[in-house]
């Protein structure tokens, strides 16, 4: 085994050794449970840096997949390995570099919580869970480990058991996430076997780099039949799609990610915004060979993006726990992500995947410390004026929004312009609407983020509970996310302004690439009147929340009252959870119901008849059989009469 | 004496000894029990590490090297066993699942000791006795053998509100089952016999399915005859696995029985059923079978939706968890009418991981039923605060029924679903895809509900498993489940090798050409008009092309 592949299985099973043996052995020792969590995700940590060097490295000859076999039956043979190319190593990196920070704040935000192992277990064994998607080296893998995360992501969630909301909300993650495996699975057997029936057992595979060898073939043969079954291929990529819908919260399947912000906060950082949620945009990427050829799947998707991009942007406006404030947000930046990936940038949506996993997971750890701080309250109505009490808290926090709201220089500038540039150019059916969408989400942003910060942060305190600073193991942190969320944008800063530019680009150009007769991928350029309208957009949302919040020149009340069915609505979500609690009491639950009914009133009754005959049957037979002698005697004659009968008869 | 026949005999000696002891000597008689699964389960796991090192061929040589010893020769019957990849798996399974219930019996049955443990390893005896025989006359004597004490366990020691009604239910409804299949069974005994005497006019009758299974390969069993005979042995024994709409003694029956009883019965009794039609009806009626397959692989839809969709109606967790396996079982039902070695050997492997799921299940249950005497959903809740241990183990069984991948259900399903796709059951696998959605529905639902919410005080004299004795067959069922579930190519392989010679015959029927040595169908054979044991799939460089002219030539 090549030293890249054992990193590769060293970041893969080093949290899950934590996992084993925190709940094998040490249950019962605080301490120790969290140190054995942290020191899996620094070996996960460690050995991912090396793999980087390497793959990153000037000296780029590596044999990026290792496979064995993880059940083979006939022609069908499903491997288990780790691929270490750019993509995954890169994406590897946030997850246990995020995560890393994530454990550590933990460690102080949890404290003197019931079931802190079980808390860390859940979190390592999320890590296991999440790497292995990353690593994967092929659908079935992936499945498997998409699946994993969410199990992990459902006991998180339900991390607080003895609160039905929580639980509530993490079956809510399980099953929606659920729908989306659905399609998953669908998606993946039918590609399959699609490519079974037309190119044969030896050409079908599961397998990422073999599959990529099919979409980029130039045997002319190959390409005919890929050609004449489009259709099919297509369909099978939207289906698997489905499942990143679902995953990363997308419209119509995004209803249970505000819900999971149920779980502990530091939970909600690291898988409801930074890692687990962007597992659907990674995987895209990943499969970017096969959305690419069809500009149905890629307008499906670019228009998915936009819309979740918009439509969560909008709920963001009229939350008022913080934590719901930055889970609509998470939305809306997801679907960004998602929109770039429709345009045909995927290095564009791993580049704003990256800086977002860093701005986000500090907003979400910077909202926790808040919540934190203010004895575990979490409506901003009930904070204010928390940036002389909490400053550090409040700085890293400030840098977190100026990064999310796309100010330059920092990260969520570049990558969101990146973006926005890439929809301005883009192909797909609709894209000049799509890119007024964004840049209009870009308004959005700044705007809701403007309400979040001068609510939280500014004014005067308005609850009771007085307010305190957090401790280093939860600042620390804080710092070193807002660190990454300054820095990151010159990972990939536009060509054009710097001779070096571009770098994640070029970085993961094997990974994404499309094949070669495509033509709508995407090349990144700086296109300077995008980054001055994305930059006029986000200070005019900047300037909105200062005018109505801050100064309050302007009434929100009198606004709010101007439009209030739209109000309403957003007020409501657009309806969805009461629509899917619809289907569920009125659809869902009426067939079980009937079913029930049938099983107790129509079989049972039907095999009870049955029994019922026969029991009445015997006790009739039984009146015949009542000691009299010579009832038994006519009774033997007459059967001895039919008996001859039937043998003369018969003969 | 063989393994194999000990693996009867070990548990009816220990019934045996266990009627002399007297019933005061409590834990003697526990100790017998648990010391005579002790041995069975050495011996299952020696056969699968035979299987494992030797493959195959280590399994066929072994039963080549056992005798037949003549019981009644004059009709023909024999006392046969013989093992391969199939028996392998479900002998593991019966051993667990034995094992793990006499441990938990041993401290949740207070009442009758004595009585019930020589009826409990009855049982377990004619469970291995269907798994080992290789005579059909045993094989319909060793269910028997079974069903019976399950009457009596669920009658003396089930849940007192329905236990008759149910015990009675349960046991005709498997004996009718069962005559059915006699039924089939006695068809096919005559028919070769006629075989047998075309070449020797005083050949002895036989009950042996070698005899059986080599008139079938000579062509001797008519088209209609097999046809016939199918409908016998398939229905039978699709009554014991349970078939919709013949299910209806199953829930009730988990759900009365005593909890060492239910995980018997659902852990390995259901299995006999589709092990039987394995076993008996594809070799013996190959063509009866491919004439009668598409019609199970829509019936194993109602049973997938149908049961799922009850299960989501019950507040019973016993019968949600009833019904939950009559849903399971559609998903073997389905692997076995694809008659894809993929789809037949994740129907072998599913009942495996159904069986070990349901006994950790079925033993949780139990485990707080006993303190609780209530199982009605709404009554409970919150019980991981008074029982973390169950709770978890309830969790972690949970996520293995719904199929969450790291258990072995998993790929077991999934294997299921990728043999009826390539079966052609496309509209079938979509559906059963669909039904892990339902499942997760209403499993989740339970699980939440007994187990998570708010704390309620008159639970909180609850005790939790406490120390090994209580833990660890709770402890093993899991760690089986995850090692199978995380690493299932070793037992794939033994699953498949015994999977293919069952498979071929049938797949010969449909017109199949058969790869001789993986016993992989290739379906695009079908109309080459190539025929018998041509291996065609190893050359796909041609049939990419080929198969697409064809197509265009349409």
């Amino acid at each position: 085994m090549e030293p890249l592949a054992l990193y590769g299985y060293i970041i893969l099973f080093a949290p899950l050794v934590a996992t084993a043996l925190i709940t094998c052995f040490t249950l019962k020792h605080k301490a120790v449970s969290s140190w054995i969590a942290i020191g899996g995700m620094l070996v996960a940590f460690g050995a991912n840096v090396l793999a980087a060097m390497q793959v990153f490295g000037a000296d780029a000859s590596f044999e990026p997949v290792h496979e064995i076999e993880w059940l083979s039956v006939g022609h069908v043979m499903i491997p288990f390995g780790v691929q270490m190319d750019a993509l995954s190593v890169m994406m590897s990196l946030i997850v246990t570099g995020v995560g890393l920070c994530i454990f550590v704040f933990s460690t102080g935000y949890m404290k003197g919580e019931d079931g802190w192992s079980r808390y860390f277990a859940c979190l390592s064994l999320f890590s296991f869970s999440m790497l292995g998607i990353v690593l994967s080296t092929n659908l079935i893998q992936t499945f498997i480990f998409w699946e994993l995360v969410g199990v992990s992501s459902y006991a998180l969630i339900g991390y607080y058991f003895h609160k039905d909301s929580a639980v509530d909300a993490g079956k809510k993650a399980f099953l929606t996430n659920r729908i989306g495996d659905f399609g998953m699975t669908w998606g993946i057997i039918l590609l399959f076997y699609t490519l079974v029936d037309t190119l044969g057992w030896e050409r079908a595979s599961f397998s990422y780099e073999k599959l990529k060898l099919l979409y980029h073939a130039s045997d002319p043969l190959i390409v005919q039949v890929m050609a004449d079954h489009s259709g099919t291929l297509a369909l099978a990529t939207l289906l698997i799609f489905t499942g990143a819908v679902a995953k990363s919260a997308q419209v119509p399947l995004h209803v249970w990610l505000p819900d999971a912000m149920e779980g502990p906060t530091p939970v909600s950082a690291l898988m409801h915004a930074a890692t687990m949620v962007a597992a659907g945009v990674f995987l895209v990427c990943r499969l970017f060979f096969m959305f690419a050829p069809y500009e149905i799947a890629l307008g499906v998707v670019a228009w998915m993006g936009g819309i979740t991009a918009l439509l969560a942007a909008g709920v963001a406006f009229v939350q008022h726990d913080i934590k719901k404030v930055l889970a609509y947000s998470t939305l809306s930046q997801l679907g960004y992500m998602v929109l770039a990936l429709g345009m045909g940038a995927p290095a564009a949506a791993m580049f704003h995947l990256t800086t977002h996993a860093f701005f986000k997971a500090l907003l979400f750890l910077g909202s926790g410390s808040v919540i934190y701080g203010c004895h575990h309250e979490q409506d901003m109505r009930k904070m204010g004026g928390l940036r002389k009490t909490m400053p550090v808290t409040f700085w890293t926090f400030m840098i977190g929004t100026a990064a999310l709201a796309g100010i330059a220089p920092f990260s969520g500038f570049w990558s969101k312009d990146a973006i926005l540039s890439a929809a301005s150019v883009g192909h797909v059916p609709g894209a000049p609407i799509l890119y007024g969408m964004g840049v209009l989400v870009a308004l959005m942003t700044a705007a809701y983020m403007g309400r979040c910060v001068i609510l939280t942060f500014f004014g005067e305190y308005r609850g009771h509970a007085k307010p305190h600073e957090s401790p280093v193991s939860m600042t620390g942190p804080l710092v070193v996310l807002a660190t990454a969320s300054v820095f990151a944008g010159v990972l990939s800063i536009p060509k054009g302004i710097s001779e070096h530019g571009g770098w994640l680009e070029h970085a993961l150009v094997g990974a994404t690439t499309a094949p070669v007769w495509f033509p709508g991928m995407h090349e990144e350029v700086f296109l300077p009147s995008v980054a001055i309208v994305g930059t006029v957009a986000a200070l005019f949302g900047l300037f909105l929340a200062y005018m109505f919040y801050a100064k309050k020149a302007w009434s929100i009340d009198s606004f709010v009252a101007a439009v209030k069915p739209l109000h309403t609505l957003l007020e409501k979500k657009y309806y969805f959870d009461e629509a899917y609690l619809w289907l569920v009491a009125n659809v869902q639950q009426t067939i079980a119901e009937t079913c029930g009914f049938i099983e107790v009133h129509v079989l049972r009754r039907i095999v009870d008849a049955v029994a019922g005959t026969t029991r009445w049957f015997g006790g009739q037979v039984r009146l015949l059989l009542d000691g009299h002698l010579h009832r038994y005697v006519t009774l033997a004659l007459f059967g001895a009469v039919v008996i001859i009968a039937a043998v003369l008869v018969g003969n | 004496m063989d393994l194999l026949t000990l693996l009867v005999v070990v548990p009816l000696l220990a019934a045996g000894v266990l009627v002399f002891v007297p019933a005061k000597a409590e834990k003697a008689i526990r100790w017998t029990a648990i010391g005579a699964a002790t041995i069975t389960l050495g011996i299952g796991i020696w056969f699968f590490h035979l299987a494992l090192t030797g493959g195959e061929a280590a399994l066929t040589e072994y039963t080549a090297s056992l005798p037949r010893i003549p019981w009644v020769q004059s009709v023909g019957i024999t006392w046969a066993v013989g093992i391969d990849g199939m028996s392998v798996a479900m002998i593991l399974l019966n051993s667990l699942v034995l094992f793990t219930a006499c441990m938990v019996s041993a401290h949740a049955i207070q009442d009758r000791v004595k009585e019930y443990f020589i009826l409990f390893l009855a049982l377990g005896a004619g469970v291995y006795g269907v798994f080992i025989v290789k005579d059909m006359f045993f094989m319909y004597f060793a269910f028997e053998l079974a069903v019976v004490p399950m009457y009596l366990l669920i009658g003396c020691w089930g849940s007192p509100k329905d236990r008759e009604y149910a015990a009675m239910k349960l046991t005709l409804f498997l004996t009718a089952g069962a005559l059915v299949a006699l039924v089939g069974i006695l068809l096919l005994y005559f028919k070769t016999w006629d075989f047998l005497r075309l070449t020797d006019p005083n050949a002895m009758p036989s009950f042996h399915l070698d005899d059986v299974i080599a008139a079938a390969d000579s062509g001797y069993f008519s088209s209609a005859f097999q046809k016939k005979t199918f409908v016998f042995l398939f229905l039978g024994f699709g009554a014991i696995i349970p078939m919709w709409p013949l299910h209806t003694w199953s829930p009730i029956g988990h759900a009365a029985a005593p909890a060492a009883g239910s995980m018997m019965h659902a852990g390995v009794l259901m299995k006999l059923g589709s092990y039987a039609i394995l076993r008996v009806a594809f070799p013996a009626c190959p063509e009866g079978a491919a004439y009668w397959l598409p019609w199970v692989a829509t019936i194993a839809m109602a049973n997938i939706v149908y049961g799922g969709y009850v299960a989501m109606a019950q507040k019973d967790v016993k019968f949600v968890i009833g019904f939950s396996s009559s849903s399971h079982m559609g998903y073997t039902l389905l692997g076995i009418a694809s008659v894809t070695v993929m789809g037949v050997s994740g129907a072998v492997f599913l009942m495996f991981a159904h069986g070990v799921m349901t006994a950790l299940t079925f033993g949780l249950i139990g485990f707080f039923y006993d303190q609780t005497h209530d199982r009605y959903i709404p009554n409970l809740g919150g019980l991981a605060h008074q029982m973390p241990f169950v709770g978890t183990c309830f969790a972690l069984a949970t996520m293995a029924s719904a199929g969450v991948p790291g258990f072995a259900n998993f790929a077991s399903e999934l294997m299921v679903m990728l043999g009826a796709w390539e079966a052609g059951y496309k509209v079938q696998a979509v559906i059963a895809i669909f039904g892990v959605v339902i499942t997760a529905v209403y499993l989740l639902r339970a699980l939440a509900d007994v187990f998570f919410r708010a704390r309620k005080e008159r639970w909180d004299k609850l005790k939790d498993a406490r120390g090994p004795f209580q833990r660890s067959p709770f402890i093993l069922l899991i760690v089986v489940l995850l090692a199978f579930g995380m690493y299932p190519k070793p037992m794939i392989d033994i699953i498949k090798a015994g999977v293919e010679p069952i498979v071929r015959p049938v797949r010969r029927a449909q017109g199949h050409v058969v790869d001789r040595d993986t016993g992989a169908v290739d379906m695009r054979g079908v109309d080459s008009g190539l025929d018998g044991e041509i291996d065609t799939g190893n050359a796909p460089s041609e049939r990419g092309p080929r198969q697409q002219r064809r197509r265009e030539g349409r």
